[in-house]
């Protein structure tokens, strides 16, 4: 069952469009993450989910409801999705009467409301915090805050913008696990994005791709900028990242947007004598993730890369995180992506 | 840009130009009572002036409190008043070199027609003011200190009602000075002191259907010259304690020697001329006369 | 110098000798200015705010017309008033020229624009998200409207302020309006303006001196209010 569906969904921003969905359609009850970097309309995306923004063309529908474009968006339909932005912001008022304020909008009697925005905070474990000042918590409390006061009102749909980013490694595991379970035992729809964060592999059962308000390819998180050597010999991962010797020259010229398949990368402890060689980074391991079967390492060399690697396989290495390994880049995890088009 | 500056400097040019031409002309800066000026006498009189001697007059017209303030700053040439002891007080004093008795007018006490305090074809000033108490009807005062002020105060002391006085005191030059204002005793409810000029006052008294002592040029001004007539009749008038001085002092160049005494003198000598009593004999307001002349002697101090 | 040394120490005296007649001066221009600061506010406020959440055709045309109005003269304001008020006025019977009534009908047209215009100015200059979270939260227009006054509410308060600035030291009104009676409807600054008539200069800048101290104190009142709010 579907929980929204897109058709040619554009937004524009003075005389750019910052929004251009050709197709997409979110599932009910499951996590769906949209990735891609800062600026590739995510936040635009989520608040034309959350009813609050208005798009300029195409058609979103929300469970069997047409949205139209060219109304503002009904306000009953704002009463079952709840947007946690990237930044929220609190009222000026007590921690509680914060989480409280959805309930009051709903009518919930004062008694049964302060009951309930205790058992939010509890839950985001800021119930210590119910009678202080709201707009003098720090980034990370905010977050939680804003988390309990979206959760206290059971939405059908939570819209998470960013929810790990700024956040320190406690809080980040608190509002992981929250939101995990939010889908779990509730059967919660959860939407949620991130500019860089290979943790959503293991959480989301769907991800979008999103990069200058399109939808791009999967493995976009391996997705760099890169230009091609004098006579395409070596392959300069951008802005500032490593370079890459090829054994095979390629057949381009010109900046290039290239994708390399984790899938298709190996991962080789560090040899001393062969340091430098052809086709390989190196780099630090700074993560390790299960999904499904696999393995996702990821290595900082430079530049963020994933791994995709089989457990047993990942056994034999001996390896950790903290260690350094040589990546070799094969000619097939290669891919040359379609130029995006100048807008 | 260019051209804008261009502009400017020629607008300023043309300023400055101007300026040059009109101090050519000898200006005599008079402080006056509102009452010439609104009367309309100063219109007719000054062009006349210029004509014969030259002589622009530039008028600032306060009340005679005020007037006389600005003689004793050197703020102006010369003041033409009517309050004749403290016109006496200024030459006395070294502020002005003499005085001239130019004319008078006379002031009148109007009110509403349906008249509550019953002082109709009254000509005892005193005696109406008394009824007006007693019947504690509106009166509106000027409380100005002006001229028409002073002679209402001094209407009030003589007709024997309780008064009060207050003392406010103000430091000037580090000496206390006490300055006393009066007024009627127990007029809390119907005594209003406004401390405007004669028209307001006028107007005052129409709206708050009270009386008012005033001086009868404003009164036909407002009564047969407006477009919206006040609604107040002449009740009171022909007793002689109403006749109302007018008297003309040039500032005196010893206390401020940057005032134009000579052009005071010449315009004051031109006030009491024959030429220019008969033209204060002449001047009438909706066919009645307001101003008779009263220089047959020059008086000196 | 010694001049304004003289009105200091005037201002002083006059305030130390507790004088009957100024405290009722600064008693009429306060309480006039007060209620029509009132008024204005529980005209201009609502104003402001529906200026800055609801959406209308010709909204850029009437919030230029509300500043314009910024720039209205006391005296074209007075005499506007003037004209209904009068006894040849249509609400002449009431008797209302020259009372504090009339003062504070005049003033109150003359400052509902200030109100307005910086009651608006308060509610655009707020973070755009208190408003989305208001309504991702679920609140309706009127909710969201009174969560994000709330946010705005030192704003507002300074709008208030000035209101109430621009009236406790306006003369034209209170001359047209109220008349200047002494022991009626004279305020500090018609009373200022009187003694400079009479060229009673020290006292008239006596009289400005308290009328400063009096604003000081006002606006002191007001500050000293949004740091602990703020806290």
């Amino acid at each position: 069952m579907s929980l929204y569906k897109m058709e040619n969904l554009r937004a524009v921003l003075g005389n750019k469009t910052v929004l251009d969905i050709d197709s997409l359609t979110v599932e009910k009850g499951v996590i769906t993450a949209f990735m891609g970097p800062n600026g590739s309309g995510k936040t635009t995306l989520f608040n034309i989910l959350a009813f609050l923004h208005r798009f300029h063309s195409g058609s979103l529908v929300f469970d069997g409801i047409t949205v139209l474009c060219s109304q503002a968006p009904p306000a009953r339909l704002r009463q079952r999705v709840v947007l946690v932005p990237q930044e929220p912001i609190m009222f000026s008022s007590s921690v509680e009467k914060n989480v409280a304020f959805g309930l009051k909008c709903r009518g919930v009697p004062p008694a049964a409301r302060m009951r309930l925005a205790h058992q939010a905070l509890d839950e985001v474990g800021m119930l210590g915090f119910a009678k202080a000042a709201a707009h003098r918590l720090s980034g990370g409390e905010t977050k939680r805050v804003a988390l309990a006061r979206a959760i206290v009102l059971e939405p059908e749909v939570l819209l998470c913008d960013e929810p790990t980013a700024g956040v320190d490694s406690q809080n980040r595991r608190i509002i992981l696990e929250l939101i995990a379970r939010l889908n779990a035992q509730r059967g919660m729809s959860v939407l949620i994005t991130s500019h860089n964060a290979p943790w959503l592999t293991g959480l989301a059962s769907q991800m979008v791709h999103l990069d200058l308000g399109r939808i791009v390819k999967p493995f976009a998180e391996n997705t760099f900028s890169a230009l091609l050597g004098p006579d395409g010999h070596s392959l300069l991962l951008t802005p500032s990242g490593p370079e890459v010797l090829l054994e095979k020259p390629l057949a381009a010229d010109g900046p290039l947007t290239v994708s390399l398949d984790p899938e298709q990368l190996a991962l080789l402890p560090i040899d001393p004598q062969k340091a430098g060689s052809e086709n390989s980074l190196e780099g630090t391991i700074t993560g390790i993730w299960l999904k499904a079967d696999r393995l996702l390492i990821k290595v900082n060399a430079g530049v963020e890369l994933l791994v995709s690697i089989s457990p047993a396989h990942w056994k034999t290495q001996n390896l950790g995180p903290g260690d350094i390994v040589q990546i070799k880049i094969t000619a097939s995890s290669i891919r040359i992506l379609p130029e995006q088009k100048a807008r | 840009m260019k051209s804008f500056v261009t502009a400017m400097l020629c607008v300023l040019m043309l300023f400055s130009a101007f300026s040059v031409a009109w101090a050519q002309n000898p200006v005599l800066v008079m402080s006056t009572t509102t009452s010439t000026q609104a009367s309309g006498l100063l219109d007719v009189l000054l062009p006349e002036l210029e004509k014969d001697t030259g002589i622009k007059v530039k008028v600032i017209a306060k009340g005679t409190g005020a007037a006389l303030k600005d003689g004793m700053d050197g703020n102006v040439d010369v003041v033409f008043v009517h309050a004749k002891e403290r016109e006496h007080e200024f030459v006395q004093q070294g502020y002005g070199t003499m005085r001239f008795a130019v004319m008078h007018n006379d002031f009148v006490i109007v009110g509403p027609p349906a008249d509550p305090a019953k002082i109709a074809g009254s000509k005892n000033a005193a005696d109406s003011l008394k009824k007006i108490a007693a019947s504690a009807s509106p009166f509106i005062s000027r409380g100005d200190d002006s001229g028409t002020h002073i002679m209402e105060l001094d209407l009030w002391k003589s007709t024997g009602l309780p008064m009060d006085s207050k003392v406010t005191s103000t430091t000037q030059s580090g000496k206390q000075v006490d300055k006393v204002s009066i007024s009627p005793a127990d007029a809390a409810k119907w005594y209003f002191s406004i401390g405007q000029g004669m028209g307001k006052t006028l107007i005052f008294a129409d709206e708050k259907r009270g009386y008012a002592l005033t001086d009868r040029g404003t009164y036909i001004k407002y009564k047969y010259g407006s477009d919206t007539p006040v609604d107040l009749e002449i009740l009171c008038e022909d007793d002689p304690v109403l006749h109302n001085i007018y008297g003309v002092i040039p500032v005196n160049p010893a206390k401020h020697p940057h005032v134009k005494h000579d052009l005071a003198m010449q315009f004051c000598q031109w006030l009491v001329s024959p030429k220019g009593q008969a033209l204060i004999n002449g001047y009438q307001l909706v066919g009645k006369q307001l101003f008779f002349p009263d220089a047959i002697t020059i008086q000196t101090p | 110098m010694g001049f304004f040394w003289d009105s200091l120490v005037s201002a002083i005296n006059l305030l130390l000798a507790a004088d009957s007649e100024l405290i009722h001066i600064v008693g009429v221009s306060l309480t006039v200015s007060s209620s029509s600061t009132l008024l204005a506010s529980l005209a201009g406020i609502p104003l402001g705010l529906f200026l800055g959440f609801v959406n209308f055709l010709g909204k850029r045309v009437v919030i230029t017309l509300f500043q314009t109005l910024l720039a209205l003269p006391t005296v074209v304001v007075g005499l506007f008033v003037y004209v209904f008020i009068s006894r040849r006025g249509i609400f002449g019977p009431f008797d209302l020229l020259y009372t504090k009534t009339a003062i504070v009908i005049g003033q109150t047209i003359l400052i509902i624009p200030v109100v307005t215009v910086l009651t608006l100015a308060a509610i655009s200059r707020m973070d755009r998200r208190y408003k989305d979270t208001a309504l991702t939260l679920g609140a309706g227009p009127f909710t969201t409207a009174r969560a994000v006054a709330w946010e705005a509410r030192f704003g507002i308060m300074a709008a208030v302020a000035a209101a109430f600035g621009r009236v406790i030291a306006e003369v034209g009104i209170s001359m047209m309006l109220g008349g200047n009676a002494k022991g009626f409807t004279r305020t500090m600054p018609t009373a200022m303006a009187l003694e400079y008539d009479k060229g009673e200069f020290v006292l008239s800048i006596a009289l400005g001196i308290i009328l400063l101290a009096l604003a000081l104190g006002v606006n002191g009142f007001l500050q000293f209010f949004q740091g602990r709010a703020r806290q």
